[in-house]
Formats: C-alpha cells, structure tokens, sequence
C-alpha cells in the first residue's frame, strides 16, 4: 500500500493534511519481524514510534516473552509513545505475536522537530498520544486491580 | 486572578509565555477543601483540570468492595502540580479518585471546554500544555506499573 495510503488511515494522522503528510513521509521506513521477535525492550531509549502495518504486536509488562499481555494490537495501531514523551524510555516491551508482521517506524528526532514547528500538526497528534496513554493507563490499571484482588483472595 | 507567579511554577504550564499563562489563570476558579473531602470519585463525568494551590491532594484507584487504602494511593499531588488530565479525553470520566489529604487544600479547577478553545485558538500553548500533560501521564503509568511489580 502506498505510505499516504496508509496513514491518512492512522488515528494518529486523522486530521492532517496530504502536504503534512508528506513531510512526515520522509520519517517513516517499515521493518519486519517474525513470531515472538522483539520490537522493542522496555526501558531502552524510544527512538521511534511505531504502527501496525500487518499482523499482530503485543504489549507486555517485562522484557521476557512470558510476561503479562497488557494490550494486543493490530492494524493501524499506534504504540511506542514513549518516544515522544520526557523521558523517552520505553515502558512496555514488544513483541510480534503472530507469525509475521510488519511495522511502521517514525524516527523520534525528525518526527518531533515538525511536530515543534509546526503546532497545527503537533497539537492533535499530542492530543491523540495523551489519549493512548490514557488508553494503556486504563489496560495496566485493570491488569493491577487483578493482580491485588487476586492478592486479597489468596490472603482470606 | 491566578498570580503569574504561581502558574509560572506549575509542571503542565512550563514553556508559556506570560500572557498565555495570564489567558490560562482568567480561566481558573479556586475552590476549598478539608481533610477527607473527595474533590472527585473514578467513573464520574471529568469536566475539570485541576492544579494544586495549596496543600496536597491524594490520587488512588479502587479495588472493588474495599475502602480507600495505601496500596491503592498511586501519588500525592503537591502544590503547583496537575491532575484530572481525564477531563481532556474521551470517554471523559475520572480514572482515578481525588481527596484532599492535608489539613486543608485549594486547588484551582479549569473547565475542559473553555481550555479546549484557548488550545484551539492558540495552538502553540495547546501544543506545549498537551506535551506536558503527555509527561504527567506518563509518571502516573510509571508509578502504576511500579506499584503492581512491588505487590508481592
């Protein structure tokens, strides 16, 4: 599919313009990874954002590939936020969880410098980061409310 | 008038100019409280964003059929800090609780649609708040994840 294409089709993207768009272009390559590979490691430094172009990606809470799914992800799906947000360390690790996907990824640098210059592009993307965030803010905060009930249960 | 000195200070208003924060503080209206009070519960609509004046406010989650203890406490909002970030997306509905945890507390609330025109009109500060509101929230899911890998 051609880039456009794609992300005119991205939340993320929604209310940009084909010329901000197109500055964007120049951010973004694809990469691709096979089942259980790791996309990134939580704690690393966030040097790209990434979307879901094909497959399955999931989020988990340690860098080890059983550790607890916080989100699963697929097509058109943003994730690596931390790489817009001080201080730039990803959270979450992740994973391909299918048998092969392919990913978008934005390189923080360039991608931040034309969110900065120009704010009628990096006002609703921000916007559109808070409310992720607010999205795995609420996915973690179910996974703990478990995890302390069920903490609670085994102290009956 | 919210002084200029104050929202100088305050985290999610860093990088404004002067008369952006003089258009940010003609929004804010102060409002008191007193030990205990709960300023909003988890599931409520989130109309306000509130920055902390005086005193501190405690932000927890509830765990269900159980009161409001410790472990549940995720941070304590001091003074010059922010918090109710729900009341900027969607579904609009605190995720958290909020009650007044010194002696006494005076917070400043900003309702979310006269903020969200002032961003509107002035991208730039609409830009640089969300920035840091993005860092803020960003520390809540850190101090989140922290407290579910230190439960035994």
């Amino acid at each position: 599919m051609d880039m456009l294409n794609f992300l005119e089709k991205v939340d993320l993207f929604k209310d940009m313009k084909d010329d901000q768009l197109e500055v964007i272009r120049p951010c973004c390559e694809e990469a691709d990874f096979k089942r259980g590979e790791q996309v990134f490691r939580g704690g690393e430094n966030a040097g790209f954002l990434y979307v879901v172009m094909e497959g399955q990606i999931e989020l988990r809470e340690e860098d080890i590939n059983e550790a607890p799914v916080v989100s699963t992800l697929s097509e058109r799906n943003v994730f690596g936020w931390s790489t817009l947000v001080s201080p730039y360390k990803y959270h979450l690790s992740a994973y391909c969880a299918g048998r092969t996907c392919k990913v978008l990824k934005i390189e923080r640098e360039r991608f931040r410098k034309l969110l900065e210059e120009d704010t009628s592009m990096g006002y609703p993307v921000m916007n559109q980061i808070l409310v992720l965030i607010g999205r795995r803010f609420d996915e973690l905060e179910e996974k703990v409310i478990q995890r302390l009930g069920q903490d609670m249960i085994s102290d009956w | 008038m919210t002084s200029l000195d104050f929202l100088r200070d305050v985290d999610i208003l860093k990088g404004l100019s002067d008369d952006q924060l003089n258009s940010v503080g003609g929004l804010c209206k102060e409002k008191s409280y007193v030990e205990g009070d709960v300023l909003f519960s988890e599931g409520q609509p989130a109309d306000h964003l509130f920055l902390t004046l005086q005193g501190a406010v405690d932000l927890s989650f509830s765990l269900p059929g159980r009161v409001r203890t410790p472990e549940t406490t995720i941070v304590s909002v001091p003074e010059g800090r922010a918090f109710g970030w729900s009341s900027l997306m969607p579904p609009y509905q605190y995720r958290l609780n909020a009650h007044c945890a010194t002696e006494t507390c005076k917070v400043l609330c900003l309702a979310r649609e006269p903020l969200r025109q002032l961003f509107d009109t002035d991208m730039q500060l609409g830009y640089e708040v969300t920035v840091n509101l993005t860092t803020l929230l960003s520390s809540r899911f850190r101090r989140l994840k922290d407290l579910k890998q230190a439960t035994p």
